[in-house]
């Protein structure tokens, strides 16, 4: 199987990105640090931080 | 995460206060910390000790994990008084250097009994100016921090008994494992990312809009509410039957390994084993030919019911050449050259308004039949070959229906014999312990197809409802609405289904990725480490998978030797740490990957020497640091020559016992060390000293 590098990795992460309007970028990294705060719990409550983050950048 | 030193204090047999430093790869070519210690020296405790000063826990195969506390210190202790147990841990972290301390305070209440009275959990970080701060106000948010650090699930994955390291590779961990992967490489921070866009945040803004909008938004909004609301109930479905159908495996597979063990059993149940083999690689044969057959039908398959047009062309062409239409008498480009040259090749001038321009302009309206011949040739070429084609479909197809005649011939005299090895598996003759156990395991299997087939339910339910799902969400985003607030509502809506997505395809850009990437690093050790021609890979759902080539397909290997499996668990775990390293950085805004440990207590202790030396030799490549616990027969020369070179750091656990004539020493690089003494004291104890 031919291995496929990590610019390839990285060039296909960036056309999903670019596929985002910026406050949507701003959204998705917002969600994503909420997540990791939380990746500890079984069933982290992350719901009122991420409405809260969808306000304020899509306002 | 870099373990940089370890302080212990009355913890097990580890008496008083002790502490070590561990190689923390400021030479990155000496990146391992050895640990030599007799048996009962505390290796396993050592190790404990690490995890409960993290997490307040122990592994689960810790002998009495309440007691903790030093049986000396107990018996020295005045009736009344207060002994403490604890454990200090320096690490590295890329936002600068923490101290973790827990200690368990305990009042002597008897010669041997104490009664814990309280535990604390200090953390502190030392900044960048080198200033030591105490991290959060309590000890519940101090072990969260921890737990952000390295999830309590991940442990398993880097402090961990060598000699049970196989279950890793266990079909019944795969739950597990998978999960642990994905929390550690970062993939599961974008898989619930997106599952809370998609539910919870989705829904509580559908339900705003329904507050909002006009009358036609408000119905669609709350039809949608109702599908979100019903998917939900799916997932939990599909949820709770993947649940029990990897507990009916782990009881399945009890019940197997209780009939192996049962003597009379054994020839039945390796005949059992054999025959489940035979019938999983019947299986992959039958769908290899469906997959041959149906690349033959899509080339070709029309061609199957084509010889009437095929001979009705043939015809056509004949009788064409009967009539002498064909071949063209003149070509037209030749008839072009003389119109533009305006002079025949016998001089005569050819000029619009004569008869001979005339002529030549009729002749081209017939040379159209030059193109038509050109056609014709290469359909008549072209007939042969779809001819011929059309034959290897047909060869294709006789082909398969005579494999699969014998396939599934194969099959039904498999399965026959399954039902008679099961039938006999069952006999009462066996005694009522096997007759019972058969029983059972009839009633699992039948429960395990029928969750099977639960599940497939809810996976088509699933895709229903998201195709409905996605069907509202276009009409949402049609509808017009003159409410101001109802636009920004549909405007949030819209983005989170903009970020839904875009996490779902970062989710399989990085799952891909990982796969491969394990896959890629577990082979190649593999390949150099096993002796058998064997190949290990890891599936999508990061199951490790041992296989080998049997008449020209892949099977499974059935019955991988604790010894393979461990070898595989190792690199594994070894390939995982590499992936996180390699990932490390900071993307979308968030710390991803990182540096981790592997402790790994007693990692060759049922390995043949080819398996120790290879995975001594792979281990310290792949992690930044590795702690290994062994004992003088684990450490022999095939290990110790592997990894001499990499030693950082290296300590002897010497045991101290009141037993007399029980001296033992350890020879370490040609050199002789104390490795248990006798002790005039009556209290054993392990002392750390590096070698």
């Amino acid at each position: 199987m031919p291995t496929q590098s990590r610019e390839q990795v990285a060039e296909q992460i960036r056309s999903v990105l670019l596929g985002l309007s910026e406050p949507e970028r701003r959204l998705l990294n917002a969600v994503l640090k909420l997540e990791q705060e939380n990746l500890y719990l079984d069933r982290p409550r992350v719901k009122d931080d991420i409405i809260a983050e969808v306000r304020r950048v899509i306002s | 995460m870099k373990l940089v030193s370890l302080a212990l204090q009355n913890f097990r047999q580890f008496y008083g206060e002790q502490s070590c430093e561990f190689a923390t790869g400021d030479d990155p070519s000496r990146v391992v910390t050895v640990f030599h210690g007799y048996n009962g020296a505390g290796k396993t405790a050592l190790l404990n000790a690490l995890v409960w000063c993290l997490y307040g826990t122990t592994t689960p195969d810790f002998q009495a994990p309440d007691k903790l506390e030093n049986e000396g210190a107990i018996a020295e202790a005045p009736i009344g008084s207060e002994i403490t147990v604890a454990v200090s841990l320096v690490f590295d972290r890329p936002d600068g250097q923490y101290r973790v301390r827990r200690a368990r305070v305990s009042v002597k209440e008897g010669a041997t009994q104490i009664r814990q009275k309280s535990q604390t959990l200090d953390l502190f970080r030392t900044d960048e100016t080198g200033e030591l701060k105490p991290v959060e106000d309590n000890d519940v948010k101090r072990q969260k921090r921890i737990s952000q650090f390295l999830p309590n699930t991940l442990y398993p994955f880097f402090f961990f008994n060598g000699e049970r390291v196989e279950r890793i590779a266990n079909e019944d961990a795969y739950n597990s494992v998978e999960a642990g992967v994905k929390t550690l490489l970062d993939i599961a921070i974008f898989e619930r990312g997106e599952k809370h866009l998609r539910t919870q945040v989705e829904r509580e803004l559908t339900a705003a809009l329904q507050q909002l909008g006009d009358a036609e938004l408000v119905k669609v909004a709350k039809e949608l509410e109702e599908l979100e609301k019903a998917g939900e109930v799916i997932a939990d479905r599909a949820q709770l039957h993947l649940k029990n159908l990897q507990a009916l495996s782990i009881e399945i597979s009890d019940i197997e390994s209780k009939q192996e063990k049962i003597q009379h059993l054994a020839d039945l149940t390796k005949d059992r084993d054999r025959l489940r083999a035979d019938e999983e690689r019947n299986g992959l044969e039958i769908l290899e030919a469906k997959k041959r057959f149906l690349a033959a039908l899509s080339k070709s398959g029309y061609l199957a019911f084509s010889e009437g047009i095929l001979a009705s062309t043939e015809t056509l062409i004949a009788d064409a050449r009967r009539r002498g239409d064909i071949p063209a008498k003149i070509k037209p480009q030749f008839v072009d050259d003389l119109l533009a040259a305006k002079e025949c090749i016998c001089g005569t001038v050819i000029v619009e308004g004569t008869k001979e321009h005339a002529r030549l302009l009729s002749w081209r309206d017939q040379t159209g039949l030059a193109d038509l011949e050109e056609h014709i040739s290469s359909t008549s070429a072209s007939i042969g070959r779809l001819r011929e084609r059309r034959d290897d479909y047909r060869e294709a197809s006789s082909q398969f229906s005579k494999d699969m005649q014998s396939l599934l011939s194969s099959r039904k005299s498999i399965r026959s014999d399954l039902a008679v090895i099961e039938e006999k598996l069952g006999d009462p003759a066996h005694g009522e312990d096997a007759a019972r156990l058969q029983e059972t395991l009839k009633r699992l299997q039948r429960q395990r197809e029928d969750t099977k087939a639960e599940i497939i339910v809810c996976q088509r339910d699933a895709s229903n409802n998201e195709e409905k799902q996605a069907e509202l969400k276009r009409k949402i985003r049609t509808l017009q609405t003159q409410n101001e607030r109802a636009a920004l509502v549909k405007r949030q809506l819209e983005a989170i289904d903009h970020v839904a997505d875009a996490l779902a395809s970062l989710t399989r850009i990085q799952k891909e990725d990982v796969r491969r990437a394990l896959d890629e690093s577990i082979r190649l050790i593999w390949d150099d480490a096993a002796i058998k021609q064997y190949e290990a890979s890891v599936t999508e759902d990061y199951r490790l998978l041992l296989s080998k080539q049997v008449g020209g397909t892949q099977v499974p290997v059935i019955g991988a030797s604790t010894g393979e499996k461990q070898v595989l668990a190792l690199s594994f775990v070894g390939s995982l740490v590499k992936k996180a390293r390699e990932n490390f950085g900071q993307s979308y805004g968030v710390q991803v990957g990182g540096y981790y440990p592997l402790v790994m207590d007693s990692p060759f202790g049922s390995l043949e020497d080819d398996y120790r030396a290879k995975v001594a030799e792979w281990v310290p490549k792949l992690a930044d640091q590795i702690v290994v616990l062994v004992s003088r027969s684990q450490w022999r020369s095939e290990v110790e020559n592997a990894m001499k070179g990499r030693i950082g750091k290296e300590f002897i656990l010497e045991l101290h016992t009141a037993k007399e004539g029980a001296n033992r020493d350890i020879e370490i690089h040609g050199v002789k060390h104390p490795y248990v003494v006798s002790s005039l004291d009556p209290i054993e104890k392990t002392i750390i000293r590096e070698v």
